[in-house]
């Protein structure tokens, strides 16, 4: 695969915390590719190590306690661990951009938001203020907001369009990489609808690469291509959508479509995973999923199971994989 | 299962929470207070510094020593007798110190006593019935805030005197507003809580929840605003008694040490070093305890 | 923005009315007869009724108040027990010593303790940082005229390089009054602003900020230090009563002719009109300064600013 055309590539990303002397493994051995104008989604519940792969893209891991303990990433094929401060910043809003979770707080509050969307451009291109305001003012209608509230505060505008708001900074130097971090949680469900329809329109519209973070199944099929299952810090099965929404092979993976609730059935029972999360101070010794695992054998708790290509496109981290590629669910 | 232990049913409360070993509140904020390394230097100098007031007629005698005047032994450096020297009429210096210490803290604690009464009721009454009463009472407040508390603990000595009953009072109702505001913001805090609602809702009395729910939860920012301001009390007392408008010679005070020893300072510096230490590391101790608690007491500050 | 500043204005003048008359009325509780201090030797009982009557000291308290407001307002302070003559007089060379005191000290603080809280802030595990919280503890415990007495000890009698006491060597000397009074008040500007940059450090929009490709000496200069000057600002004006405060204590140490020496000599000579009009001078600047501090947060919010002013921009 020609390392160009993907837009993101991450390889083999192990990332810890140090916290009061104690080490988090947040993320281990995580592997994703994107090619250019894909969208990627990075599925898993809270505390998989989503957030930290993604804020290892730009380096923005909260210092001093994140560490990068090995791996390479590489965007647009330049290796971001290789650039210096100054380069990281250039490439920071202009080929990749981020998306947070809560837009409550990411705004300055002291700044207008056509500023703040300005702020990019005037960072990354040659434009004038007068310039980069008008900019400013298309891109908040690009995302739905009337053009003329430029000049407003954050604080006057409500939760979802604040996110709009993030979404046009987000957007106003082109770059070739947006990460959207769990972009619709924290918003109402008429809201998150719209958020995503945007979503949607953008990825139709460009050729922008995504990098989808999310819990919710339902916005990676809407949105996503290609689909990786997170837990404990590790890819546990990943491939195209149709491998995972048709064709999935990992025991988590079969619990988290489980867990969903069946519109069609109301009286079935709820099928939640048993047990929880494990501590990523202190995860489980051999696979972390052993533990919950309704399929795991004597090896599950020794050995840490291997990477097994399914298809071109599709691969499982399991134990029941070794020998066979059947599914064994 | 069989049980296997002799002991009958559990009977007492004591039994019950035993069995989950809990230990207290008490004991833990405790070992917390313990690793904040500075406080516990404040704590340290401060409780030196009171023990020393407190065994003050037992280590020296104040008529003897502390007020007796020998014209021969004056303004002589520290030395093997006199360890902190003797001041201009001849006084050991260590000895005067050290009652002074009694002096500063007696009036800083009783000061902010009244202050913390006056704070509770008109803070409490603020914060807790809110509405017009709140403010009334801190619209008074903020007029009172206006003047800084030297100015009005000088007005207040400027029209009745300089007695340690005044000075008390004076300082006392100069941190009253300060207190008020403390106390409120924290019954405030405590008061939209929902076990408040929970009591009220049983139909227990204003003053009933008051005392046995809010307050006990409002000690911890009040504890530590105490500390403050009794260290902001006692520098008030030495400041106004350096100025002549406090304690009068001769009572020993640190800060009038501080005025009859400037004069001879050129020549005998010594004269003005211990007292100012000796306010200097009051001061500090306090400051380091009062942030301490701080620290301890707010779980949200600590990251 | 206007009308929020009219309005203020005018809130200034009942707390004004209020402060003096909580200072008048303390005051006139001074126990003993004034016309024993002004006659002095020359008392006898009947002249003492007449001044008595010509002073109106025999009137309520509200009427005595109402004529002092009333005199106030016309810039007529009454007349000193003492010299009498009018307390104006005696004010306004002494005015002047103490503002240029109090200016100097405000800008010694701002300008070095805002700085210092600001790069401890940034780096706030380092050796720099260490010391600075180290030099903020012990400044807000330093008793301001201990500090005095041992700068006078190291630059006058040892050093040589700076006046002991008095204003009449120029700029030399407000340089040790100056530091003097701004001690405490500098480090709990430096303390504050430590704390509060840590606080908007930490935010989410710098997050944001980051990610955007801001450089971080923008990141910290711009989009953190803005957020975190407004409480700062908030402490730095709560604790200008203060600075008043200490400039009695400074004065008195430095021998300086100013407003802080003349209460006290005042209040010695029991001259009441004097302590009065020098306590409604001060308590005068101190709530002015307050609206002073207001109004520029005021203006730096623009929560606040939005609601008084950028409404009319909203068409």
């Amino acid at each position: 695969m020609d390392a160009q055309q993907n837009t993101l590539e991450i390889k083999n990303l192990t990332v810890e915390y140090l916290v009061d002397d104690e080490v988090v493994h947040a993320v281990t051995g995580v592997d994703i590719t994107i090619p250019a104008g894909k969208t990627f989604g990075l599925v898993g519940e809270t505390g998989a190590g989503k957030t930290t792969t993604a804020l290892s893209i730009l380096n923005l891991l909260p210092l001093p306690a994140g560490r990068i303990v090995s791996g390479e990433i590489f965007v647009n094929g330049q290796d971001v661990f290789k650039l210096s401060p100054r380069q990281l910043q250039a490439m920071r809003g202009s080929q990749v951009a981020m998306v947070f979770q809560d837009p409550m707080s990411s705004l300055n509050p002291i700044k207008t938001v056509g500023e703040q969307i300005a702020e990019g451009m005037k960072i990354h291109r040659e434009v004038s203020d007068r310039e980069a305001l008008s900019q400013a003012t298309k891109m908040l209608e690009l995302v739905g907001i009337p053009g003329d509230r430029v000049a407003e505060y954050p604080h006057q505008f409500s939760g979802g369009m604040k996110q709009r708001v993030i979404i046009a900074i987000a957007l106003a130097c082109n770059p070739d990489l947006l990460i959207a971090d769990e972009p619709t949680t924290a918003l109402d469900v008429t809201i998150q609808a719209q958020v995503l329809k945007l979503i949607r329109e953008l990825k139709e519209n460009s050729r922008m690469a995504m990098l989808m973070i999310t819990h919710a199944l339902g916005i990676v099929a809407e949105v996503c291509d290609f689909v990786g299952i997170m837990y404990a810090g590790r890819i546990v099965e990943c491939g195209t959508l149709a491998d995972i929404f048709d064709n999935l092979r990992h025991p988590y993976t079969r619990g988290l479509f489980d867990s969903l609730p069946d519109i069609e059935n109301r009286r079935a029972e709820l099928k939640p995973i048993p047990g929880l999360i494990p501590d990523p101070m202190n995860l489980p010794p051999g696979c972390s999923f052993h533990p919950r695992c309704s399929y795991a054998k004597p090896e599950c708790s020794r050995d840490l199971p291997q990477v097994r290509w399914l298809s071109d496109t599709h691969y499982v981290s399991c134990h029941l994989y070794n020998e066979t590629a059947e599914n064994m669910l | 299962m069989q049980a296997t232990s002799t002991a009958g049913p559990i009977t007492t409360k004591k039994e019950f929470y035993a069995q989950f070993k809990k230990k207290s509140i008490a004991h833990e904020l405790w070992l917390r207070f313990l690793k904040n390394k500075t406080a516990v230097i404040g704590l340290v100098i401060f409780c030196i510094i009171m023990a020393v007031a407190i065994a003050a007629p037992w280590l020296t005698s104040y008529d003897n020593v502390v007020v007796k005047m020998d014209i021969a032994a004056r303004l002589q450096p520290p030395g093997m007798e006199h360890w902190f020297g003797t001041d201009e009429l001849g006084r050991d210096i260590l000895a005067r110190i050290v009652y002074g210490a009694r002096v500063s803290l007696l009036i800083g604690f009783s000061a902010i006593f009244v202050s913390l009464m006056v704070g509770l009721v008109l803070g409490g009454a603020a914060g807790y019935y809110g509405g017009k009463l709140d403010s009334v009472i801190m619209r008074a407040m903020d007029v009172f805030l206006s003047l800084p508390d030297v100015l009005l603990a000088l007005a207040i000595i400027a029209a009745f005197g300089n007695t340690k009953l005044n000075l008390t009072i004076a300082i006392g109702l100069a941190f009253a507003p300060k207190f008020s505001r403390v106390v409120r913001s924290a019954v405030m805090g405590v008061r939209d809580n929902e076990y408040i609602e929970a009591a009220r809702s049983i139909g227990a009395l204003d003053s009933r929840i008051i005392a046995r729910h809010v307050l006990p939860n409002c000690i911890g920012p009040i504890i530590v605003q105490v500390t403050l301001y009794v260290a902001n009390a006692i520098l008030t007392i030495a400041a106004l008694s350096f100025i002549g408008l406090g304690i009068q010679p001769p009572t020993p005070e640190w800060g009038n040490m501080l005025a009859s020893g400037r004069t001879y300072m050129r020549d005998f510096p010594h004269i003005v070093m211990a007292p100012g230490l000796a306010i200097f590391f009051t001061i500090l101790a306090l400051n380091l305890l009062g942030d301490g608690l701080r620290d301890t007491l707010d779980p949200r500050l600590k990251h | 923005m206007v009308r929020y500043i009219i309005r203020r204005l005018f809130e200034l003048i009942p707390v004004i009315l209020v402060l003096t008359f909580i200072v008048f009325t303390i005051l006139s509780m001074t126990p003993g007869d004034a016309t024993t201090i002004i006659l002095g030797s020359d008392y006898t009982p009947e002249l003492g009724a007449k001044l008595r009557v010509e002073l109106g000291l025999d009137r309520s308290l509200f009427v005595q108040y109402f004529h002092y407001i009333t005199n106030l307002v016309q810039g007529d302070f009454g007349m000193s027990y003492v010299t009498r003559a009018p307390v104006l007089d005696q004010l306004r060379p002494r005015l002047a010593n103490t503002a240029w005191i109090v200016a100097c000290a405000m800008f010694l603080c701002v300008s070095i303790g805002i700085p210092i809280g600001i790069r401890s802030a940034t780096k706030p595990n380092s050796f720099f940082s260490q010391c600075a919280m180290v030099f903020g503890l012990m400044g807000v415990s330093m008793p301001i005229f201990w500090l005095g007495l041992l700068l006078i000890l190291l630059f006058s009698v040892n050093l040589g390089w700076l006046p002991s006491s008095g204003m009449d060597h120029g700029v030399k000397s407000l340089i040790l009054p100056a530091i003097t009074l701004g001690f405490n008040y500098m480090a709990n500007i430096m303390r504050t602003t430590r704390s509060s940059m840590m606080e908007a450090i930490r935010q989410d929009f710098i997050r944001t900020a980051r990610a955007k490709g801001v450089s971080e000496h923008d990141v910290i200069y711009d989009h953190a230090l803005g957020n975190a000057l407004m409480p700062t600002i908030t402490i730095i004006g709560m604790n200008v009563g203060t600075l008043l405060g200490g400039v009695v204590l400074t004065e008195t140490v430095f021998s300086i002719p100013g407003m802080g020496r003349l209460l006290v000599e005042a209040i010695n000579q029991r001259d009441t009109p004097c302590v009065l009009g020098t306590l409604v001078v001060m308590a005068i600047c101190v709530a002015v300064s307050n609206l002073i501090v207001d109004l520029i947060y005021a203006y730096m919010d623009p929560r606040i600013r939005a609601q008084y002013g950028a409404k009319a921009r909203q068409a």
